[in-house]
Formats: structure tokens, sequence, C-alpha cells
């Protein structure tokens, strides 16, 4: 137990909350007391996180076994997505109160979203690749029981398909963790990466071969092709602020670790030009054309959300892919915007359910009467992920652009901001029909339904509204005064490229 | 005095069931109404007193026997001594039946009290304990030998004991297979004295073959050790002596726990542990082609259990399919032949033999409770027996090597031990050295697979679906409310059952957070065997 014990407040605070409240027996019937005990876990992880990230510290736990270490470290990479990660889980969950009513086993729901929260803290901090896949396997298991709330045939059938996909791929991630333990012995993150060529001569061929699995294996989470299945059926199912969480932030873990294996242990230098990396540059290319595609095509709203979250999640693995200082800040910056924006949608789609039922798109029309400030909101935050200025997603596209052009990588220079191209189009296409036909629903459209049922001017109550509210406020406010986070993003990106 | 303790442990049991039968012999006419319950109660204080007795006995050895003591109880023919040592490898086994049993034990009074014939179960478990004594206390290999044939005489009768059609088709093949096994192992028995420089069939760390001769007749004796591989493999559950495995699930369920587990499976692989670390040594099957059929038939095996173990419905017979995997990875790590190996998979026997054991008494503790057994009945009972599925969690995240979990840290050490043998091997014999690579892969997918067949059954317990039929339209408020209470009623069993689980639980936390101790004894034994 050396080093600064703050870093371990963030990560136990809320898994204590929510086992209060998995275990707690008094909560059946008494909501007060139960969302007492939430947010004092969702405030304290975020007070507690935003106390820890201001300082420099280093936390070694203890040892499960020789060379298996469990300990925490802070870095530029941990801070940005722990602090995104605090903030959007507190707003995620300030929705789930009112969200959470039209549900059963709100304790249950409430509990694990809590230990999930404090288990993600951990991965960010994870100081090694140990720890960090100790706190990948706890993230799968803690996050299941959210896909599966629902219970229903869909539901149980979605958390198991999710689940056994994520621990395939963490299998699959594990193979690459055993050979570069047995190669180097110690795995703290260093930035650069530890590995240096001379450790792997005559064995360059397994060399590769692990760190593909791992980019394969880490990519599920990220929903990435081949592992992709599991995304599309397992998000909708879930609660809308469960989804939104899965969508938004879950994913990311997966970027989170091929940031952590390719730029902090393997180093990037170790792959350039090899066929790992084209293999990596080409799945993650195909996942963003393969996701805008179906979820043009995709009716269900929900649905259709988690396709642009395959997509979208690609971009920033592609920027990644590039080995390239601006493609990074380019996915970096990605991963804010687009965690913003999703759940932001994924809020609005929430909403919509909670309020009218409606699940399809071709349903929703004349929304813009129904809840005209959420349709708003919904359409910034579209905006902003396909890429019209000055909403962000135009910035990180701009980067991720600028960056394939200059990283040398031969045809994918000119492939990939095509391809990157052809997906915005494509994500206008799937994003915007509902703003149109939300607020022009045509002059044949009938508004008596919506007055029988009493839609009309229907919004949501405060507590729904004022995350996505935030939510998408943020995507545009970051468009238009990026200048802080790209600058913090420039900083990581030199220390690792 | 202390020799003389050496000797306790194996015949202690045995003496104590020979009291017994005589006297079930003699009360058996007793044994009806009036004095049943009475007798029932001496029944559990004399086998929970000779239990105890037993592992105190050994835990007093474990602790405190100096390396090196033996006594030999007599002599068949010149060297062919029944001698029994303690040496640290055996310590390893003895400590780990010497805190299964006794908790199998009390285990088993709860769970068979409703059955007959109870004299002749616990007077065969008692028994079966001393026999697997003698095992680890085994001295050298024809005293293993001796104390293998005995232990399939010793257990056949409890897998007979329901005494149905399929009891007895799983005991007679039991037997077939063992016996048969056993021959194949005596060839290997009748090579080792043959070849061994000391003249007898000690066991040494290092292997005992006389190399300049051995050498000589290499192949023939390469070949003679995969025989007896496969012999004791019978035991061990290799792919393809398996057979008698899922069958013989119908066995009560403390049978198939202890033995069919721990016990009888893993004195198979103690027995291969010895006869390839301790008769022939690693210096002789190092990079032979018998070390690579090995490490294949135990990649294979891995890949059949694990699957089949997906596919099969009944849930013990599901987890004799995972056993037939696990036992696997035993013997995967140890035809790594080298010092990592021997202490990977000495560590995945201990690790094993816990979150087995815990698995099969969870299985046990439902079919005592509520007569379920195949898997698809299994919904919602999480709930209703919130300890007994607590524990299986806890278990079957073990088993599927989740970190913070004992099941990770045997997996660690054997993917540690084959990556460095590959390493070695790639550059020492070529391709060859990737085969270790291919068994770390194969380790996965069994883990993958783990992870389907365990926690489908956790999962089932804990979400039970919500069918369509039963609740109706499910976004209508309170449509839920049409399926049955889940929360009513709590079924977990009595203290006698619990408690084995929460302590097999709590160890296997335990050693998931803090295996120092554990891997640094066992790689001092590694260091020796190789």
């Amino acid at each position: 137990m050396k080093g600064n014990m703050i870093l371990l407040l963030p990560v136990v605070l809320p898994v204590l909350m929510g086992a209060i409240a998995l275990g707690g027996k008094g909560f059946r019937g008494n909501r007060p007391l139960l969302l007492g005990v939430v947010f004092t876990g969702l405030a304290g992880g975020l007070l507690s996180t935003l106390l820890a990230v201001t300082g420099e510290a280093k936390l070694r736990l203890w040892q499960l076994t020789e060379s298996v270490e469990i300990g925490f470290q802070l870095d530029g990479v941990g801070r940005f997505f722990a602090v995104l990660t605090v903030v959007v889980w507190f707003l995620a969950g300030l929705y789930s109160v009112t969200y959470m009513t039209h549900e059963e086993d709100e304790s249950r729901f409430f509990g694990f979203y809590l230990i999930v929260l404090g288990v993600l803290i951990g991965l960010d901090f994870s100081g090694n690749l140990i720890t960090f896949y100790v706190f990948y396997e706890m993230m799968t298991l803690t996050s299941l029981p959210l896909v599966l709330h629902e219970r229903s045939k869909e539901a149980v059938s979605a958390g198991l398909k999710y689940l056994f996909y994520s621990v395939a791929g963490a299998f699959l991630a594990l193979f690459g963790i055993f050979f570069f333990t047995a190669v180097l012995g110690d795995l703290t993150f260093v930035p650069g990466g530890v590995a240096e060529a001379a450790s792997f001569r005559g064995k360059e061929g397994v060399l590769l071969t692990a760190v593909f699995c791992m980019v394969v294996g880490f990519g599920a989470k990220a929903g990435m092709f081949p592992l992709h299945g599991w995304l599309p059926t397992a998000h909708p199912v879930a609660p809308a602020p469960a989804s939104a969480v899965l969508s938004g932030v879950i994913t990311k873990s997966g970027v989170l670790a091929l940031i952590r294996v390719v730029f902090f242990i393997v180093g990037p230098e170790q792959i350039r030009g090899t066929w790992v990396q084209q293999a990596w540059i080409f799945l993650s290319l195909l996942t963003v054309f393969m996701g805008s595609m179906l979820a043009y095509k995709e009716p269900v709203m929900k649905k259709r959300l988690a396709y642009s979250t395959v997509s979208q999640v690609s971009y920033i693995l592609f920027g990644l892919s590039l080995l390239e200082p601006t493609a990074f800040v380019g996915a970096l910056s990605h991963v804010v915007f687009h965690s913003l924006v999703k759940n932001a949608l994924f809020l609005t789609a929430g909403a919509v359910i909670f309020q009218t039922g409606w699940r399809k798109v071709e349903q929703m029309r004349g929304l813009g009467r129904v809840m005209p400030v959420t349709l708003g909101c919904y359409t910034a935050a579209s905006l902003s992920l396909v890429g019209i200025p000055p909403a962000s997603g135009f910035i990180s596209k701009w980067y991720l652009a600028q960056g394939a052009l200059s990283s040398g990588c031969g045809a994918w220079t000119w492939i990939g901001p095509v391809i990157l191209l052809t997906s915005a189009l494509l994500t206008a296409g799937y994003l915007l029909p509902l703003t149109i036909n939300g607020f022009f629903p045509g002059g044949d459209f009938d508004g008596r339904e919506l007055e029988e049922r009493k839609l009309l001017g229907k919004e949501p109550s405060w507590q729904m509204l004022l995350p996505v509210l935030l939510l998408s406020a943020g995507a545009v406010i970051f468009g238009c005064f990026p200048g802080p986070l790209l600058r913090m993003l420039s900083e990581i990106a030199e220390t690792v490229l | 005095m202390n020799q003389i303790l050496l000797c306790v442990p194996a015949l202690l049991p045995l003496a104590g069931v020979m009291a017994l039968l005589i006297s079930g012999i003699f009360g058996s006419r007793r044994e009806t109404d009036s004095g049943k319950d009475l007798m029932e109660k001496y029944l559990f204080w004399y086998v929970a007193a000779l239990t105890l007795a037993n592992s105190l006995v050994l835990w007093r050895l474990i602790l405190w026997s100096g390396e090196g003591e033996s006594l030999v109880l007599f002599r068949l023919y010149g060297e062919l001594k029944v001698m029994f040592c303690l040496d640290k490898m055996g310590k390893v086994f003895a400590g780990v039946i010497s805190v299964l049993w006794p908790l199998a034990v009390l285990y088993s009074f709860e769970y068979m009290k409703g059955e007959k014939r109870k004299y002749t179960f616990f007077s065969y478990y008692l028994m079966t304990y001393g026999v697997t004594a003698g095992i680890a206390l085994s001295g050298n290999l024809m005293t293993l030998y001796l104390f293998y044939e005995l232990l399939t005489l010793a257990t056949f009768p409890l897998v007979l004991f329901p005494m149905t059609k399929d009891a007895l088709k799983a005991s007679r093949r039991y037997l077939y297979y063992s016996i048969g096994g056993a021959a194949f192992a005596f060839l290997g028995l009748v090579f080792v004295l043959t070849f061994s420089i000391t003249g007898n069939t000690a066991f040494l760390p290092g292997g005992i073959l006389d190399l300049g001769r051995a050498n000589s007749r290499r192949n023939t004796l390469l070949f003679i050790y995969l025989l007896a591989f496969f012999g004791f493999g019978v035991k061990a559950v290799v792919f393809p002596c398996h057979r008698w495995l899922p069958l013989a699930t119908v066995a009560p369920t403390p049978v198939t726990a202890l033995l069919h587990a721990v016990a009888v499976v893993k004195s198979g692989a103690f027995a291969i542990l010895r006869l390839t670390y301790f008769s022939f040594g690693t210096e002789f099957l190092l990079g032979s082609w018998a070390q690579w059929t090995v490490m294949a038939a135990s990649m294979v095996t891995i890949l059949y259990g694990s699957t089949m173990a997906v596919r099969e419905a009944h849930w013990k017979r599901r987890l004799a399919y995972s056993t037939i995997s696990n036992l696997s990875y035993i013997l995967l790590a140890a035809s790594m032949m080298s010092s990592l190996g021997l202490a990977a998979s000495l560590c995945h026997m201990v690790v094993h033999a816990f979150m087995k054991i815990c698995s099969f008494f969870c299985a046990g503790a439902v079919m005592h409770q509520t007569g379920k057994t195949y898997i698809y009945e299994l919904d919602g009972l999480g709930r209703k027996m919130p300890i007994t599925f607590g524990c299986l969690t806890v278990a079957s995240l073990s088993l599927i090597g989740i970190p913070m979990f004992a099941g990770f840290i045997s997996k660690w050490n054997i993917a540690g031990a084959a990556f460095a043998c590959g390493m070695e091997g790639l550059e020492r014999f070529g391709s060859w050295g990737l085969l270790p690579f291919g068994a770390v892969a194969v380790l996965l997918y069994s883990a993958l697979m783990t992870a389907v067949y365990m926690l489908t059954v956790v999962i089932r317990g804990y979400f039970p679906q919500i069918s369509r039929q039963a609740g109706g339209d499910l976004s209508r408020p309170g449509a839920r409310q049409n399926t049955p209470d889940i929360r009513q009623g709590n079924l977990d069993p009595g203290w006698r059952m619990l408690l084995p689980l929460v302590i097999f639980a709590a160890v296997i936390i335990g050693v998931g957070l803090h295996s120092q101790p554990l891997t640094e004894f066992l790689m001092v034994i590694g260091g020796e065997g190789a």
C-alpha cells in the first residue's frame, strides 16, 4: 500500500454505495432513501474523481501473485477518460430518476449502475496492463445486469450475447497479455511503450500475432468488426440511461484499452508499417462504413443509434490506427464528442419512449409538437455528429482527415478520408430525417391523434430534460471553443508518439 | 515414532472401516425403527472422529515431518517395497485432501439423511480417504501403483451405490476402464524398475532413469512412457480414456464432488506427475515426440471437454465434462516438462479441487433441496437459495479465470509455463516449439467455453426470463406481477451443507487475492523436480 490513497476513493465509494443499494432491504418502497444513496455515490464519485485528477499520484495496492501487481497511476489519458466518465455518468444518473419509474427492480439497476462507475474509474486509473485487465473483466460482469435488466426473452439473450462476445474479446486480448508478461515481465504503462525491439528478436511473428489478438480482442468492446455483433443487440434492450452510458462510455473503454496497449506497452514503432497496422486500419474503416450503412437501413430508433455507435467508435479506432499525432488528437477529441452526442441521442430516444411509447422512427412524425425542446437538443447533437461546423464533430473529423493525409500509410491516406466523408453523409441520412419529420411533418400530417393522446407540448420532466440539454450544449460548445481540449490532447499525443 | 506416523493416514481409515463393517454385520438387525436414530448418531460421530483424526495426523506430518523420512511397511520381493514417504509434492496433495475430506463428510451427513444403507456409503467413503492418503504418501512407484489399484476397488461400490440400472452400467464401465488403465501403468512400472539407476522405483526429483542405458532404447522407453501416461490417464480422464466419468455422475453428489472431481481424478494426475517428473525425469522426456504427443492429447481433451460441457444440459454431467477439461489443464502444464510447468500444474491441482468441489456441492444442494437436475429447471433459484448461488457464482468466475479469483492464478501460471516452454522450444526444437503457443490458445478457448457453460447457469438463477406467455405485454405496467413471486421462501440447505460451501468460496477468493505463499512453495517443488 504505497502511494496516494486518494486514488482509491473514486473507485471504492461508488462501488460501496452500489453494494448498499443492492443489498439493502429497506429500499423497496422507499424511493427517496434509495435515491439518496445513489446520489451520494454519484456525487461522491464525481467530486473525488475531480479531486484525484488534480494531483500527481501513484498507488501500489497489492500483488495477486508474483508478476501480477494491482496498482494505480494517474496520467493524461487516465484523467481525460475519468473526468469524461464521471460527468456523463452523473448526468445519465440524473435522467434515470424519472426514467426508472417505469421499470422494475430499481434498486438493482442503480446498484449496478454505481458499481460500474467505480469499476470504470478504476479502469481509467490503472497503472499497469494487469490491473487494467482486472477492471476490464469486472466491467463486463457488472455491466451485464444493466443489459439484462428487463429480463424479457430478448434482453436475456442479448445479455448472454454481450457477455460471450466481451469475454471472447477479453480472452483474445489475454493471449497478448500472457505474451508480453512472458517477454517483458513488467507491464507498467509508459508513454511511448515499454517494449524494445531487441527483446523480440526471433519472435517478431509471435509479437505481431499477439498485438493483433489484442487489437481484435479489445476491439470487441469498441464494437469493431469482426466482434461487433453484440453491440446492436445489447445496447437497445437496456433501459435508456443504461444504453446511453453503454454506448457513450463503455465502448470507449475498448478504445482506452487499445490506447494503453499500443501507445503505452507495445509502442507505436513496433507495429508501424506492419500487417497489423494495415489490418487494423482496414478493420476500422470497414466498421465505419458498415455501421453507417446498417444504421441507415434500421427502422428502430435505439437500434439505429446503436449501429451509429458501431460506426462512430471506429472513427476513433481509425484515428488511433494511423499512429500519427494529428489523427491521435482527432481520435481522442472524438471520444469526448461522441460520448456527449451519443448520450444525448440515446436519452432523447428514451424520453420519446417514456412519454409516447414510440420506438420506430417512422412513428415519430410530428415529434416537434410533442417535445420541441428535446427534439431541438436532438437536432443540435445530430448536427454535431454529422460534422457540420461549428459543432464539435467537425473538429474531430477535420483532424482525423488531416492526420490520414499526412500519415504516409500508402493508399489509406485517401481511402480513409473518402470513407469518413461517405459515412458522414450516411450519418446525416440516418439522423436528420427525424428532425425534418419531427418539426415539419408535412401538410398531410394529422395532428388529431396527438391531441387525443394529450401529447402536445408534453416535454419530459426536468430531470430528464436537463441532462439532454447539457449534453447537447456541450457538444456544440466544444465545437465552438475547442482550444483548451485540443491543446491538452496534443500534449498527450506528444508524449506517446 | 515419526516414521511410524507415516503409515497412519493410510491405515487408520482402513482399520476403522473394518471395525465398522464387522459391527454392521452384527448390528444390521438392530437397524430398525427404534434404534435407528441412535445408530445414525453414533455413525456420524464415529465417521467424523475418524476423518478428523486422520486429517490431524496428516497435518502433523505436513507441518513437522523432516525431509527424507521414510517407512518401509513390508517388502514384496527384493527391491519391491511398500514404502511411505512424504515429500513436498506429496504434502500438497495430502494438504488438499485433508482439508476437503472432513468438510465433505459434514456435507454428506446432511445430503444422505434420507438415504438407506448409510453404513455402506460411509464405510467406503472413509476407506477411500485412507487409500487416497496412501497415494499422497507413497514413497515409490510400486506403492503408488498398489494404492492406485486399491482406489479403483474402494470407489467402485460408491458408483454402484444408487443400485439403479444406470449405476450398474456406470460402475462396470468405471471398473473396466480403471483396471485396463492400471495394466498399462504396470508396464511403466516394470520398465522404470528395469532401467532404474537406483535399482528400485523410489521417487527422486529429476527421475531415476539410467540415461546411458535408457538412451540406447530411447524409442521403446518413450513408447512405454506414453502407455503409462494413458494408463494413469484413465483416472485423470484424458481423451480417449474419459468415457467413464460423465456416466459416473449417477453416484450421490458427495461422491461425484469429492471423488470424481478431486480424489480419484487427481490421483491420476498426481500419478502422472510422479511418473513424469520423479521416475522418467524431464531430462529424458524434454523435446521428445512423447512430450509433443502428451501435450497434444491434453489439448484435445481440453477442447473436447469444454465443448461437450456446453452441449450438456444435465447439470452434474456438465460439471463432469468441465472436470475432464480442467484435469487436462493440469496435464497440459505438466507436459511442459519444466519447473514452471510442474509448479503450474500443482497450482491448478489445488485450485481446481476447491472450485470444482464447490460447484458440485452447489449442484448437490440444489438437487437435495428441490430435486432439480437439469439446467433449464433452475430459473429463478438464485433468489431462493442466495448463499448456494453466491458460492456457485464465486466458483464459476474462478473456473473461468476472472482475476481476483483463484482460477486466474493457476491459469496465469499455466500460460506462463507454456510461453516459457514455447520460447525455449522455438530455439531448440524448431516448429514443434509452436505447440505451446497453441496450448495457450486452447486454454483461452476453453476459458470462453467455461464462461458459457458456467455463467448460463448463474444467469438463469439470478435473472429468470419473463416469458411473453406468462407476463403478457411487458410494456403494460404491472404486467410482471403475473409471474410468480420468486422471492418467496428461502430454500438454502442446512448449515452442514452451507458451511463447506462458504469455506470453499472463501478459500477461492482468498487464494485469488493473495497467492504468494502457495505459489512460492510450489515453485520450490518445481525447482527441485525439473
